[in-house]
């Protein structure tokens, strides 16, 4: 089997496999066989599935073969983030309290891909309940960077941010509480979206916070997270925060132009203490949307430095409510950071909760004015590059400080809120680490934001790069 | 003395070297290194907030295990110094979105 399969995006791969010019079956033992070679460098899967994995290839081969061809995602092979429970599959949430749970039901988000012929490969790897930005998992190992082994991927949804970048799937099922898609998106070199609060249904993800948890998918390519949003999108009763509003067709908008789109320049905030590379780049990038056809104008969005105390407070609060169970029981399966979190939860006030929910409804007032003036809001994803593994600070510009103040701060604005944005690649730094460009839009406008984010992409070769394992 | 006087020099460090409780969650070390990381802005401020957690035990029903008394107040001190911003916003009429729906 010619590895280049394996390295080709989802678009790529749907034509081949629909014409039968390429077998399920194939693909998948490319993935296994990329997975084996490169995963002990990675550790990006805490659980292979290969033999399951093995047996829905074929049955999507001879589905193919019968000419049942069920859409895009069929016999295209996935990974989900540990954190989605899997029917007959170990589902850890990169914890040692879950390390033996095998669900008898899915996440409705993995039961979707399914139903769409996608292939699971296997669960990845993740920050510990998805707690954190680094994927410095105390009981699975770290994750490591593709494109710089030394360092980290990002989180929390770092496995599957890796395992994209390296080809070790196609896409994968990321979650997003304050950033957790975009941050390894960004980080790793690959498109991640974080759609509208209830475009996704949450049920069977394990919650981190459940009024600021997003479900989206990390994928190669913005024409890929428009056909992998498509497959995960719509109303489900088991969620009752999910929106009955259509689905619209997510790739129709996708034709690489964006003449007459507003892109909003953010005046505060977003462009503060930033590594210089990662600046220079999102300006060359807002450029090449001007010359595409876009106008860009400043927007004013105040208010956002209070970002960092909700989402403290919603998180811990929501947080701790949720493990009280394993608390009483299993405290001492917990990491250290991930305890200390959950028992400060305990000792916060309740009107400081309820006021961070207030603050969310001016929040969205804030970036509803802005999107009275403009289409879309352009920013850097993140404004450092990731540290070493087990280093703390990050490099922010003028500003040195923790990497999950630095990689929650652009991101988190957008949990709060609800509203979807999107990492797109949009350059490297001097030393060959990636840099994400975030374009946010309208609550229910992710056609927006993926046309936006299609053109830009359409017109540079940033998410071509690979990055090199060796051998 | 009210906790938000005590907590005031805290403020001022994290205005020009800002520490937020995620400094405390991912630090090296687990309890140990995190008390370093803080000893010097926020454990200074620590004596009434670790007799105020102690004491909450009462209400949590849950007493907290003493070698996890000083991040844990240190984390809670964090998260109230950079919190002095969201209490002085005012929300006039709003009203919470604990069922939060974008739509």
């Amino acid at each position: 089997m010619d590895d280049k399969f394996a390295l080709l995006p989802l678009s790529q791969l749907a034509p081949l496999i629909r014409k039968k010019d390429l077998s399920p079956v194939e693909l998948l033992e490319a993935i296994l066989t990329r997975i084996e070679r490169f995963d002990s460098q990675l550790n990006s899967y805490i659980t292979v599935l290969a033999d399951s994995a093995r047996a829905e290839a074929r049955q999507a081969e001879k589905e193919i073969l019968n000419g049942h061809y069920r859409g895009p995602l069929h016999g295209i092979p996935v990974s989900i983030k540990d954190l989605f429970a899997t029917r007959g599959a170990r589902t850890t949430c990169g914890s040692k309290v879950l390390a033996d749970w095998v669900p008898d039901y899915d996440a409705t988000a993995v039961a979707r891909w399914r139903e769409a012929g996608a292939v699971i490969v296997g669960k990845t790897n993740m920050h510990e309940f998805a707690y954190g930005v680094t994927n410095n998992n105390p009981h699975y190992g770290p994750v490591r960077n593709p494109w710089d082994l030394e360092r980290v991927p990002g989180g929390s949804s770092g496995g599957s941010g890796a395992a994209v970048a390296a080809s070790l799937c196609t896409a994968s099922l990321g979650s997003d509480t304050g950033g957790s898609i975009r941050i390894p998106s960004a980080v790793c070199g690959v498109v991640g979206i974080k759609p509208t609060y209830g475009r996704v249904s949450r049920y069977g993800a394990i919650p981190l916070a459940w009024s600021i948890d997003h479900v989206g998918p990390l994928a190669k390519s913005v024409e890929d997270a428009a056909l992998l949003l498509a497959a995960l999108a719509g109303p489900d009763p088991k969620d009752t925060t999910g929106s009955d509003r259509p689905v619209p067709d997510y790739t129709q908008g996708l034709s690489g132009e964006v003449g007459g789109v507003r892109l909003g320049i953010p005046e505060q905030y977003f462009f503060e203490h930033v590594d210089p590379e990662i600046l220079t780049a999102v300006q060359q990038a807002i450029r090449s949307l001007e010359q595409l056809g876009a106008s860009a104008q400043p927007v004013s969005l105040p208010h956002l430095e209070n970002c960092a105390a909700m989402e403290a407070h919603i998180t811990l609060a929501e947080a701790t409510s949720y493990h009280e169970p394993h608390m009483r029981t299993r405290i001492d399966d917990y990491g250290d950071g991930v305890r200390i979190d959950l028992e400060a939860g305990r000792y916060l006030l309740a009107t400081d909760y309820v006021k961070s929910q207030r603050a969310r409804a001016l929040l969205l007032e804030v970036f509803g004015r802005a999107f009275e003036q403009v289409d879309v809001i352009v920013s850097p994803t993140l404004p450092a590059f990731p540290p070493l593994i087990g280093e703390l600070y990050v490099q922010s510009g003028d500003l040195r400080e923790h990497v999950i103040d630095a990689f929650l701060r652009f991101s988190i604005p957008y949990n709060l809120t609800g509203l979807p944005a999107i990492s797109v690649p949009c350059g490297f730094s001097s030393s060959g680490l990636p840099i994400g460009l975030q374009i946010a839009g309208r609550a229910f406008d992710e056609p927006t934001v993926l046309r936006v984010a299609h053109a830009y992409e359409a017109h540079t070769e940033w998410h071509l790069r690979k990055p090199s394992l060796g051998n | 003395m009210t906790p938000d006087a005590a907590l005031t020099p805290s403020i001022h460090r994290h205005r020009q070297k800002p520490i937020t409780r995620r400094a405390l969650l991912q630090g090296a070390g687990g309890a140990a290194g995190l008390s370093t990381l803080l000893a010097v802005s926020v454990l200074a401020q620590g004596p009434q907030l670790q007799e105020a957690i102690r004491q909450m035990s009462v209400m949590t029903e849950s007493a907290l295990p003493e070698r996890w008394v000083e991040p844990t107040t240190s984390l809670v001190g964090v998260i109230l110094n950079y919190s002095a911003s969201l209490r002085a916003l005012e929300l006039g009429e709003r009203e919470p979105a604990t069922l939060f729906m974008a739509r």
